[in-house]
């Protein structure tokens, strides 16, 4: 029997993570490449965090921020009437920070190889920023945005230690399918462990796979 | 050199010989409600041994599959009497070994002073427990719920350690306003927001320690759980708000 409330979690989760940092990492990313402050290498450094730390640093400092005694958790109990740790808002926050560099780095390189001479070229013909993002950055980095969005969906469904530590394993809420394998290994329940854990490698391949396969494609077409 | 350094050297290095012989080494795995317990009760006994005693805690149900897959553990201290049993069962553990050495406490844990009634009148967001599929307190948590007639309100309610220290970090770090855990598990400073759940609540949390087979014949394993069962080392376990055999 496979756990469907699992695997409909972790696609949610998936989703609303990277919907929220497409829209927060598209700016970022676009300030990166274009920024000649001296705070960018700061920030860029803040933004790769994520891949170099630990999910127990990250998910030991968010039990605190999150926490209905901190200022942050504080204020969300006090405007939902719900905590942020064990609850399926607090896991879209943890994923958010978790997959910013894969939302971000992919968008800054594609952003940065674009170069000035389009942008230049749009302004020169009275194209407004706004008019020359969404007419020339979006088309000719559509790469950039499709490997930073499969690459961040992907990350957050592979997610696990982060939720171990401010998830508390509610079906339907915080057991994501990682959660749920680590579950069924711990108790033998290897056929359950088996079904969910072949379905995630047969699914992150075939993402990594319609990316790899487009990438090329597009090369092809550009070349 | 002279006869008498070559001497020397020889003694030296025969009595180092003879010390590392003697002092043996030993894994420990220890439920993890008996983890502060297993650190004093080494200590203690190391003033009167040699043997070195290194400590695993986890989950009593993720040690006893980590040890199905061959973990390198001389001696299993479990917060229950089935999985000692099975590992017998399997080969894996020495039946005769098979001893209880505490027998466990709940309690109801919170942010501020607790009672029944923290329980009973439902005005909590969340509940910490320790996984029941994992761990024995987690098995009595939900027992305890049932006794109430609680565990159908609760559910929803209910958030899951990977084990008992897990679901008193959720409640100590303010992230769940109650819980049911271990009474051993508890900081002197968190000990006036706990309320005892009476024994009657839930089947006895009955603990057994294990020889296991792989290291039936280590001495630091055998002198330690010969320690624990001791009326010194019950008197330690005591101490840490078990009930022993003792009384």
């Amino acid at each position: 029997m496979i756990e469907w409330s699992a695997i409909i979690l972790t696609l949610q989760l998936a989703a609303f993570s990277t919907t929220i940092l497409l829209l927060l990492g598209t700016p970022l990313a676009w300030w990166l490449a274009t920024t000649a402050r001296r705070s960018k290498p700061t920030i860029e450094a803040l933004t790769a965090l994520p891949l170099v730390l630990p999910p127990t640093v990250l998910g030991f400092y968010l039990l605190i921020l999150l926490s209905p005694s901190s200022a942050i958790g504080g204020f969300w109990l006090s405007l939902t009437g719900s905590t942020l740790t064990f609850s399926f808002s607090g896991l879209v926050i943890a994923s958010v920070i978790y997959s910013l560099p894969f939302m971000v780095q992919p968008l800054h390189s594609a952003f940065e190889s674009l170069g000035r001479a389009p942008l230049e070229a749009a302004a020169s013909l009275r194209a407004s920023p706004i008019d020359t993002f969404f007419s020339i950055v979006i088309p000719q980095c559509r790469r950039g945005f499709l490997t930073a969005i499969v690459l961040s969906f992907a990350h957050t469904l592979g997610e696990f230690g982060v939720v171990l530590m401010v998830g508390g394993n509610i079906p339907g809420r915080t057991r994501v399918i990682s959660i749920a394998i680590y579950e069924h290994v711990e108790t033998l329940n290897y056929g359950q462990a088996h079904a969910l854990a072949a379905l995630l490698l047969v699914f992150s391949f075939v993402v990594l796979l319609v990316v790899y396969t487009t990438n090329k494609k597009s090369v092809v077409r550009i070349a | 050199m002279g006869g008498k350094t070559w001497a020397h050297v020889f003694l030296c290095a025969s009595m180092f010989w003879m010390c590392s012989a003697a002092a043996a080494h030993t894994n420990v795995a220890v439920a993890t409600n008996f983890r502060l317990t297993t650190a004093a009760l080494v200590q203690a006994y190391m003033q009167q041994s040699q043997h070195q005693v290194t400590i695993i805690s986890g989950s009593t149900g993720k040690l006893y599959t980590q040890i199905l897959h061959g973990a390198p553990f001389d001696l299993f201290l479990s917060a229950d009497q089935t999985r000692p049993l099975q590992l017998v069962e399997s080969g894996l553990a020495v039946a005769a070994s098979r001893k209880t050495y505490a027998y466990g406490r709940l309690v109801l844990l919170g942010n501020r002073t607790v009672n029944l009634n923290s329980l009973t009148q439902g005005d909590f967001h969340h509940l910490a427990i320790a996984n029941p599929k994992l761990a024995p307190y987690g098995v009595a948590a939900m027992q305890t719920l049932d006794y109430l007639g609680l565990s159908h309100q609760a559910q929803s309610k209910l958030v899951l350690g990977d084990n008992v220290g897990q679901a008193y970090a959720m409640v100590v770090t303010g992230n769940a306003d109650l819980g049911l855990v271990a009474k051993s598990v508890v900081r002197v400073e968190d000990q006036a927001n706990t309320w005892q759940i009476p024994i009657s609540y839930h089947q006895p949390i009955l603990q057994d320690l294990v020889m296991l087979t792989a290291g039936a014949d280590n001495d630091a394993a055998q002198g330690f759980a010969a320690f624990v069962l001791s009326r010194h080392g019950q008197a330690v376990i005591e101490a840490f708000g078990y009930g022993t055999t003792n009384r």
